[in-house]
């Protein structure tokens, strides 16, 4: 599936559940089997426990309001795929990051190791002892 | 363009974003009953964000019912951005000219829209105007007794109408609008967009939203010739929207930093100029001289900062000797230094406020003591008061 089929198909899917779940909280769950539209949030039997005090006022809001959640639900999802493409791309650049410094700390060890051979033999610690008596006679 | 003066009176919806806190919506909503729309026409619309407190949407449903404003409860809790939102949509949808966005924990003044939209009105450059505050972040008219204010409409009122002679209309270029008390054009709303989701509960969504709309070469401007008294996240504090070290704003101010890396520089470049000293320093000495030529004043000379027990009175304090040639006035918990002249204090404060004191209070000795004494003296209309310790106020 392409990049934009799958957020297409993201998309669809946001929709189809932000569409069902708030056509329950603006219809109420007794008014079911529409879910496929913004207008089929607009029901005359909404089941409101909370004050409604203007009808038509109350129902424009809600359809405002939801066409605006849709669109918000699309935004959101949009950006959560961005951000998810983002993550992995970070991650796979993290994991890159990690194998080089491993690398470098292996290449770092190897090279310390080395130094601290040469600096045991016994050819260094003769040659280390020649220059401190060249440097105190100052030759 | 036509000037704001020939051009056709607007329609102006006021959005209110209520959640919870019955006691400050109710002084907000009395408020906005006396509201003064000439020329203008006025809608109030609350917007309850689904408030949770047990009973208080319906009373809250019944006092707008009372008032003529019309109420919506969104059937669950949007956060503050997407609250806005649904005002902002909702002035499109009907037409509007302007939406002015209000928040709950505020007192308003009469002369709030005309002073809000006439700056609209009057150019096609700018995408909000705020209201001069107690509490509106580095733009706020500080003062020491803001419940005062909170509980009284009649001293905003007066705060307010004070501010509007004072600056008649004058606005100041400010880097970005504050939420709590702005008005947008919609023909600016359809251009710029909403405020954006991803600021979840609330906070800096208006700066992200101005910022936005300057990038399209829009400006945003600061009313002080209307005074909005502001709690200031006395909702949001109370109900715990806001807390643990105010991590939400801490977050959405990085969202800001990251898309607007400018703007706490902008910030900082208001905050170094001379213009928000000026500003409160004008805006402070127009209350207590305003107040002063109404209801008279007292002069206190003292060493101490006592706190007074009736902020309600006009009061100017000087030292008691004559090191700091300078008289700190009073009133509301507003301050202003005003520099004594040659002629000596009273006759100063006669010059600016055109009386002489109604009465002089000694607290401490002193040559400025002895001056004032003298001046009671020879002034019939001043009594004079030298105050034991045990009448002190500390």
């Amino acid at each position: 599936m392409s990049d934009t089929a799958k957020e297409d198909a993201m998309t669809s899917a946001a929709r189809g559940a932000d569409v069902a779940s708030l056509h329950d909280h603006v219809a109420g769950p007794g008014a079911s089997g529409q879910s496929n539209g913004l207008e089929a949030t607009r029901t005359s039997n909404a089941q409101e426990t909370l004050p409604r005090p203007d009808t038509g006022l109350s129902q424009d809001l809600d359809r405002v309001s939801l066409v605006q959640a849709l669109i918000d639900a699309e935004a959101a999802t949009a950006r959560v795929i961005d951000l998810t493409e983002r993550l992995v791309d970070a991650r796979r650049q993290m994991g890159e990051l990690r194998g080089e410094l491993e690398q470098l700390r292996i290449e770092y060890e190897q090279y310390r190791a080395g130094q601290e051979r040469l600096r045991s033999s016994k050819a260094f610690r003769l040659a280390e002892r020649l220059w401190t008596i060249r440097n105190a006679l100052g030759i | 363009m036509p000037s704001a003066s020939e051009a056709p009176p607007w329609r102006v919806l006021v959005a209110l974003l209520v959640y919870n806190g019955e006691a400050l919506v109710t002084q907000c909503l009395r408020s906005l009953s006396s509201l003064e729309a000439s020329p203008h026409s006025i809608e109030v619309l609350i917007l309850d964000d689904a408030s949770p407190a047990p009973g208080w949407s319906e009373r809250c449903q019944a006092l707008c019912s009372d008032l003529g404003f019309s109420y919506y409860r969104s059937p669950r809790n949007l956060g503050i951005p997407r609250n806005m939102n649904l005002g902002l949509l909702w002035a499109l949808e009907r037409g509007y000219d302007a939406v002015v966005l209000l928040n709950a924990d505020t007192v308003v003044p009469v002369n709030l829209i005309p002073q809000l939209i006439e700056p609209l009105r009057g150019s096609d450059d700018v995408s909000s105007v705020t209201a001069w505050s107690n509490n509106v972040s580095i733009y706020s008219l500080p003062t020491e007794e803001p419940d005062l204010l909170g509980s009284s409409p009649d001293l905003v009122n007066w705060v307010s109408a004070v501010m509007e002679r004072e600056f008649g209309g004058q606005t100041i270029d400010i880097p970005s609008a504050m939420g709590f008390c702005m008005a947008i054009p919609s023909a600016v709303i359809h251009q710029v967009g909403i405020m954006d989701p991803v600021f979840g509960r609330g906070y800096s969504e208006e700066i992200d939203w101005c910022l936005r709309s300057h990038s399209l070469g829009y400006k945003s401007l600061l009313a002080p010739s209307c005074f909005v008294y502001h709690a200031g996240s006395g909702v949001n504090k109370v109900e715990g929207l806001v807390g643990g070290a105010n991590r939400l704003m801490s977050a959405n101010q990085a969202i800001i930093d990251t898309r607007y890396p400018l703007y706490s520089a902008q910030i900082d470049a208001y905050w170094a100029s001379t213009l928000p000293g000026d500003l409160r320093e004008r805006g402070t000495r127009a209350i207590v001289i305003g107040a002063a030529k109404e209801q008279g004043y007292r002069l206190d000379a003292g060493w101490l900062q006592r706190r007074p027990s009736d902020e309600q009175v006009v009061r100017f304090r000087i030292d008691p000797v004559e090191a700091f040639p300078a008289v700190t006035g009073s009133y509301l918990g507003f301050e202003c230094t005003l520099p004594v002249g040659p002629g000596g204090v009273v006759e100063t404060l006669e010059s600016i406020v055109g009386a002489p004191p109604k009465e002089i209070r000694i607290h401490d000795r002193g040559s400025r003591s002895s001056e004032l004494i003298g001046a009671a003296a020879v002034r019939s209309g001043t009594q004079l008061r030298r105050l034991p310790y045990d009448e002190r106020v500390f």
